[in-house]
């Protein structure tokens, strides 16, 4: 379960004006710029959870072993993730 | 041991800003 991740490793931080709460058990992000809301599966909330704390690769370890699944499966898909949130304007991504 | 599954991302909603 140590393969390289085939993407590039990156930094994220949620953008300005944007929350990331828990409500009723749901991962919700909320743009305060926008006034768009979207729901997070919990697979996500964990994944962003450990890449605002550290970088990409070792959110995918970290999520790797707690699921005993290919890390770099796990950091293409949070490569995925966290474009489709740039695009959103809901995180900023560092190199 | 929990399984993995894909992250999934789902608008909610927007809320009319004033």
């Amino acid at each position: 379960m140590n393969a390289s991740p085939q993407t590039p490793a990156f930094k994220a931080s949620l953008a300005k004006g944007v929350t990331l709460t828990r409500i009723e058990g749901k991962s919700v992000l909320f743009s305060t710029r926008t006034g768009e809301s979207f729901g997070l599966n919990d697979i996500g909330a964990e994944m962003l959870a450990k890449l605002f704390a550290a970088d990409s690769l070792q959110a995918a370890q970290q999520i790797g072993a707690e699921y005993n699944a290919p890390e770099a499966e796990i950091h293409q898909d949070l490569a995925e993730l966290v474009g489709e949130l740039a695009g959103l304007k809901l995180v900023e991504v560092r190199k | 041991m929990k399984s993995y599954i894909k992250p999934v991302l789902v608008k909610l909603g927007t809320l009319a800003l004033i």
